[in-house]
């Protein structure tokens, strides 16, 4: 933990100034808000380019915002394919998905389920998923709330978590759908203007990218440039390919790769030999100029692909395949992002905005790599305590001069607040958005009015929120990527094949579909399950086909997904709906002809 | 409030004037008239209902939107999982190439950290333009 006296007032002004803009943009456009309409759909009149903004603002998450630049450095080349995943995910999302959604008027996925195969049933299944999804999607930008928090107030993990939990609940129910619309608008540009700020000044201090990426990929091992010390926690093993000189500053207890026990005392030089050194107990380390970095991963293998990331269980083909092909199908059923294409004013204005959204994440993800490789080469001690985390938080203070590093730590601060904020706020409206929409007003009361299905939406997003805070508290031991994964792999397993083989295969029936949905789900949420709470304390040393296909579970999930339907919709023909040829027209044909449905109605 | 009716057994019971199908708002009729006059109008609303009554030449019409439009979706997905995958394995077959400097750095780095973005917007556009076009024909022919 970084101490909380260390930390710039500048950064806690532009951390909570972000979080007042917000909830003033937010209480602002409530004042617009007025219809049922408004409140769930922004009345459909959102132009591509602010709706793009605001898909784009609610995507890019703490796990793309913090996440990705962090494993860039800790892990190099193959840690790439996440943000092209998540980037060219939209373009399946546009060839399969977007315009024919929009044009079914569905506002959920549950939407779609019930009114693609005439089932309040398969609704009821769907709402699961969705609140199983949206629900994990939350808990790693609790977690980065809390972090962050943490690291700028010097306040307990829990104190983040409740706080920002409780700002955003409060703006989701008072604005609704219109009201964040704009709230991340306004976030997105936050965040690519904070990672600009952050790459580009770096940059101006220590050069360019060219240089330092030369520097960081060569063989030799990332090298301390000046004396350092370090505090390591009990425990930490410390693995080197070369000896590195040290000097004890506490009285550490090391165990030497040979299993010998050394006990140095305080202001003992002494050298930590090629292998892996455990502390028995923590303490301070002094390692000289020049020594290697313990950790890193060596040069060769981090800027190529197969490094250590996809490599560790052996298959790492496989592995990098799964990978990509999770990424790229998942963001077309995260129902998140699907909802958003609902506030499109029809199939067309869908696709532009979907065109506009690659186009600003695209920009966006120039810069993860960027930092990632400025990581590596200016601030390569958090290997050597395992804070590759926060590579954000921490980079700005290894450049001069003081006012960069205040300005710099500030704008980070910034648009970190503004990442887990808007993804949240999304995640929130399409849970509270099931609750509300899917379970009250089309399960339990088919007859509430107007002003009664929006004071359940308040209540489901006021509920949703506390869930979110309560489960946020319990989740800090958790890696936030573990978490998004899983809601990858889910919703690339579930929700890609309902909706690609519902809206182009007439043949699709009703226990197809479901029991597509069902048993892909179920078989990827197991996988990612297994590999977390049951597989081999130090899974990167063993080699094994079988863990590598329960950690990476997409490649083999989405055909099984897929192959249930069709398998199953052949064996009940008889099932296909009769007016299939009625919802085909209303999926494929162009809005101009006049004809048009809309879920939400005044 | 209207709900969808989905659950009508007989398309031939199906008509645009019916609660739950509706025609676009005030406005976009307006834009709607301006465009095509009245008369048009309704020929295209007769058009439209003899699509989803499956009489043989809306169907056949309305199929081959469908196949045109999966067929362009598909060749775009292959072109650009083909380039996807092939990108790591030719970082190994092919050292020359993806040494190559650019801006100061190799190939096999600044296409997965930087090209593939513009790339993929590209494709989408390719897309989007190709698509429409498949609609605008689509409706020429139903006239």
């Amino acid at each position: 933990m970084l101490a909380p006296g260390g930390i710039h007032w500048l950064s806690l002004l532009t951390f909570f100034g972000v979080a007042v803009a917000a909830v003033g943009v937010g209480l602002y456009t409530t004042r617009v808000v007025r219809t049922t309409s408004d409140y769930f759909v922004a009345s459909r009149m959102v132009s591509p380019l602010l709706n793009a903004s605001a898909i784009a603002g609610e995507y890019l998450s703490a796990a793309s915002f913090m996440g990705v630049a962090a494993m860039v450095m800790a892990f190099g080349y193959d840690v790439l394919w996440y943000p092209v995943g998540y980037a060219a995910g939209y373009l399946f999302l546009l060839l399969f998905v977007a315009a024919p959604l929009r044009r079914f008027g569905a506002y959920t996925i549950p939407d779609f389920a019930e009114g693609r195969f005439d089932s309040p049933a398969f609704r009821r299944v769907a709402v699961i998923f969705v609140l199983v999804v949206g629900i994990f999607y939350m808990l790693p930008q609790m977690k980065g709330a809390g972090l962050t928090f943490n690291v700028l107030t010097g306040a307990p993990y829990w104190v983040g978590v409740v706080v920002v939990g409780s700002v955003i609940t409060l703006n989701v129910a008072l604005g609704g759908m219109k009201g964040i619309t704009y709230v991340q608008t306004f976030q997105f540009w936050v965040k690519i203007f904070a990672l600009t700020l952050l790459g580009l000044g770096v940059m101006a201090v220590t050069g360019w990218y060219g240089d330092h990426f030369e520097r960081v990929s060569s063989s030799e091992s990332p090298r301390f440039a000046e004396a350092r010390v370090l505090a390591h926690q009990p425990g930490t093993v410390l693995k080197l390919a070369e000896p590195a000189r040290v000097r004890a500053l506490d009285p550490v207890v090391v165990e030497l790769p040979g299993g010998e026990v050394r006990r140095p005392v305080p202001g003992e030089a002494f050298s930590l030999p090629a292998g892996s050194t455990r502390l028995v107990t923590g303490g301070r380390l002094e390692y000289q100029a020049g020594s290697p970095v313990p950790n890193a991963p060596e040069g060769d293998s981090w800027a190529r692909p197969f490094g250590p990331f996809t490599s560790g269980l052996g298959y790492p083909l496989i592995f990098t395949y799964s990978l990509m092909i999770a990424t790229v199908l998942g963001t077309a059923g995260l129902p998140h992002i699907l909802v958003r294409f609902y506030t499109n004013k029809d199939g067309e204005a869908a696709r532009q905005t979907t065109i506009i959204v690659i186009g600003l994440i695209g920009l966006f993800y120039l810069f993860p790599p960027l930092i990632g490789t400025l990581g590596r080469s200016l601030t390569p001690e958090l290997y050597a305590t395992g804070e590759t985390e926060r590579l954000l938080l921490v980079l700005p203070s290894a450049v001069g001069p003081e006012w960069l590093s205040h300005l710099l730590e500030a704008v980070v601060a910034a648009g970190a607040f503004s990442a887990f904020m808007s993804t949240t706020s999304g995640l929130m409206v399409a849970v509270a958005g099931a609750l509300a929409h899917d379970v009250y007003a089309r399960t339990l009361r088919p007859r509430a009015s107007s002003r009664a299905r929006r004071l359940a939406f308040q209540v489901s997003a006021i509920l949703a929120g506390l869930i979110a805070i309560a489960a946020g508290i319990q989740v800090e031991r958790f890696a936030i990527n573990m978490l998004v994964g899983w809601a990858f792999a889910i919703s690339a397993a579930s929700f890609f094949p309902l909706l690609t083989l519902g809206i182009w295969w007439k043949g699709l029936t009703l226990p197809g579909a479901m029991a597509g949905t069902v048993v892909g789900g179920i078989s990827a949420s197991v996988a990612i399950l297994a590999t977390m709470w049951l597989a081999p304390v130090d899974l990167g040393a063993s080699e094994s086909l079988l863990w590598t296909l329960l950690a990476q579970p997409a490649i083999w999930a989405i055909p099984i997904a897929f192959g249930t339907m069709i398998g199953v919709s052949r064996l009940t023909r008889d099932r296909v709906p009769l007016d299939i040829n009625l919802k085909m027209l209303r999926m494929h044909v162009p809005e101009q002809l006049g004809l048009r449905t809309e879920y939400i109605r005044e | 409030m209207a709900e969808i009716d989905n659950r009508s057994a007989d398309p031939g019971d199906w008509n645009p004037a019916e609660p739950g199908v509706e025609l676009a708002d005030a406005r976009e009729i307006e834009v709607y008239l301006a465009e095509l006059g009245r008369f048009w109008a309704e020929e295209e609303q007769a058009l439209i209902q003899e699509v989803a009554e499956q009489t043989t030449y809306g169907a056949i019409l309305l199929e081959e939107l469908i196949r045109r439009q999966l067929r362009l979706g598909l060749g775009v997905a292959a072109v650009f999982l083909g380039i996807l995958f092939s990108l790591p394995i030719s970082y190994v077959a092919m050292p020359e190439l993806m040494g190559l400097r650019l801006f100061g750095l190799p190939l096999g780095w600044l296409i997965p950290a930087a090209l593939i973005y513009p790339f993929v917007w590209v494709l989408a556009r390719f897309y989007a333009g190709r698509a429409r076009r498949y609609e605008e024909e689509f409706r020429e022919l139903l006239r």
